[in-house]
């Protein structure tokens, strides 16, 4: 267990770096942050010291060993915009983003999880073709169409809940529903599939013919073996969420998280910043999904490590 | 075959289930009477698709409804109707009064639960104990089944026991809480020779200890002649002959009981060609008219294409399904 701990942690430090690399390569090769930064009328002269300062007029290996030898002490430089310590820049908005990402993550498991054991249980009833087609729909709907709509309806029309901003339940609902539909949908599907796949197991008519109830057989006996499918596919959802779904809603609703700060750093070509918050992401996704594939162990003897 | 009805611990009459299927209806048990003497064992010998596990399941009132629909029959334990038992008094019976040991041992039991939860789960159920108590019956029950080293096999997870061991398991269980009646629903099927004939040998053993009534399902004509007093053969959904297992190894009336038995290997006869029934089993969902058989038999006449026949008394204890049943 211990060991193998240790091995997926050099593995995540295998990832973060590659992660690192390609996004060090990708903007400064097809990056120009001084056009961005400086107005269109600037002066050769001024570009060209602008680049100096920045230290982007240095041999790319030698950038690339800079960013190297910071990033292994955790330092990614000065936000060229804020002119702050980027990693703190980064780290500041995390909480905003776990708040919002944990909320959904709730609400879509606590909706998505019993309706799909209810539907899993009387397949091809009201409430199984209801949630299959629900689901379906949730799914493949885009969360910024969906985050939109929502503030037309709910904030402009019916004046409910405030179109954008932080602070009260009023900001938090519709992102946190925006949010939430598609790990619902896919949470939903999963749990039925898998449900009904493990209540046509001979061991839960063993279960039955020992006297056991229908609650004990379907959400001890059963359940156990189907939550190995869901925690799969909520760790997926929750590192998508994390990593990308957010950036959109966020946008939508002027959340102030990290998935906002990204896409506000990648128009800026702010550098260090976009590292720091990709950094940031890599390290919370490898963390989740060591923690998921640790998890298989509670559900499944079978798995050990 | 009403005489036996006072000393039947279980009796099965006209009992009738079908599934609705997107071919039609199957009509998986179709007017079966069965009934079983306490202390007894009967066989219930057919092939694959003739209805004998959904009969078995259904005495438990387990067949999953829908697609199934107990149609017509009563099943009576111990004089009582358990069709018309209410849920809660089923749940009580089965597992306590009740036990069933299924064909498949390697998927009989949760994978994700340890050996031990899953034999003290009956016992705390139906026997009232707990905790360390109830692991020290299971640890028993695995002894009782010769499961060596017991008190380290009851924390071990089905992955880690062989198809024999995991067999000797769920004996276990169905045995842990001294049920009047077992149903063992092909048992043996799925093991290979050896581990097959050690795991008759338990249950023959275990019947001497504990003198469980016992309802065998099996295709197999060599494990009912080794554990049965009696046997009921089922064809197509039907009874076909009740016989004590002498009478019907030596003087099978009916012609398809005849024909299995024939085409069973003899080594005392010397080497010949096997017989076989010629055909194969009907369709469930388009049963022959007439003699459900009567397509495969030889004796077949114009009476048994159109009309069913009934049960015939052909003897002490006696029963046999054909128009013929004297030749």
């Amino acid at each position: 267990m211990l060991r193998y701990v240790f091995t997926r942690l050099i593995y995540t430090v295998v990832v973060i770096l590659g992660v690192s690399l390609l996004v060090f390569v990708i903007t400064h090769v097809i990056g120009n942050p001084v056009n961005v930064m400086l107005p269109l009328q600037a002066s050769e002269e001024e570009r060209a010291q602008l680049k100096h300062q920045l230290g982007l007029d240095k041999p790319l290996s030698t950038q690339l060993k800079e960013f190297l030898a910071g990033m292994v002490r955790l330092d990614f430089g000065k936000s060229w915009w804020q002119q702050e310590p980027a990693l703190q820049l980064a780290l500041r908005r995390v909480p905003a983003t776990f708040q919002l990402v944990i909320m959904a993550f709730t609400v879509a498991a606590l909706i998505s999880i019993p309706l799909g054991i209810i539907a899993a249980y009387r397949p091809g009833s009201i409430i199984d073709r209801f949630l299959t087609t629900t689901s379906l729909v949730g799914v493949c709907l885009p969360s910024f169409w969906v985050g939109l709509l929502l503030v037309i309806t709910f904030a402009v029309k019916l004046g409910w809940f405030a179109t954008s901003g932080y602070g009260t339940y009023r900001h938090i609902v519709l992102p946190v529903v925006t949010l939430a539909i598609l790990p619902a949908g896919h949470m939903a599907q999963i749990m039925r599939f898998s449900m009904l796949d493990q209540l046509n197991q001979q061991y839960v008519t063993t279960a039955r013919a020992k006297g056991l109830d229908e609650a004990t057989v379907v959400f001890k006996h059963a359940l156990k073996n189907a939550a190995t499918a869901v925690l799969t596919m909520g760790g997926m959802d929750l590192g998508r969420m994390l990593a990308g779904e957010t950036a959109a809603v966020e946008m939508v609703y002027a959340w102030p998280g990290f998935g906002s700060l990204i896409l506000e750093t990648i128009a800026r070509q702010d550098f260090p910043l976009l590292q720091a918050s990709v950094f940031v992401v890599a390290v919370i996704i490898c963390l989740i999904n060591l923690a998921v594939d640790l998890s298989y162990g509670l559900f499944d003897p079978r798995i050990r490590y | 075959m009403s005489d036996r009805k006072d000393s039947a611990i279980l009796s099965v009459r006209g009992l009738k289930v079908h599934f609705d299927t997107s071919q039609g209806v199957v009509r998986a048990v179709d007017g079966v009477d069965l009934h079983v003497k306490t202390g007894e064992t009967m066989a219930v010998l057919g092939e694959s698709g003739s209805g004998k596990s959904v009969m078995a399941l259904a005495i438990m009132r387990l067949v999953p409804i829908p697609p199934g629909r107990i149609v017509a029959g009563e099943v009576h334990f111990e004089g009582r109707n358990v069709f018309q038992m209410g849920a809660n008094e089923v749940r009580r019976l089965r597992g306590s009064t009740i036990a069933m040991i299924f064909q498949e041992p390697m998927s009989s039991l949760n994978p994700a639960f340890t050996v031990g939860e899953q034999i003290t789960e009956a016992i705390v159920l139906h026997q009232g104990i707990k905790g360390k108590e109830a692991l020290d019956k299971a640890i028993e029950m695995l002894k009782l089944v010769k499961i060596p080293s017991p008190e380290k096999r009851v924390h071990e997870y089905p992955h880690q026991l062989s198809g024999g061991m995991k067999q000797r398991v769920m004996i276990a269980m169905a045995l842990s809480c001294r049920p009047k009646l077992l149903i063992a629903d092909e048992p043996t099927a799925s093991l290979d020779v050896t581990i097959q004939a050690q795991i008759l040998e338990l249950m023959k053993e275990l019947r001497r200890q504990v003198g469980t009534t016992t309802l065998l399902i099996t295709h197999s004509l060599g494990v009912a002649a080794e554990m049965a007093d009696r046997a009921t053969v089922m064809y197509a959904g039907q009874v076909v002959e009740v016989a004590p297992i002498r009478d019907l190894f030596h003087d099978a009336r009916h012609p398809y009981t005849k024909g299995l038995l024939k085409s069973v290997v003899n080594m005392k006869e010397g080497t010949r060609r096997l017989d076989v029934i010629p055909g194969a089993p009907p369709n469930p969902t388009r049963l022959p008219e007439g003699c459900r058989f009567h397509p495969r038999c030889a004796k077949a006449d114009k009476r048994c294409c159109t009309e069913e026949p009934n049960y015939v008394s052909v003897g002490e204890g006696r029963w046999v399904r054909c128009w013929y049943p004297e030749t």
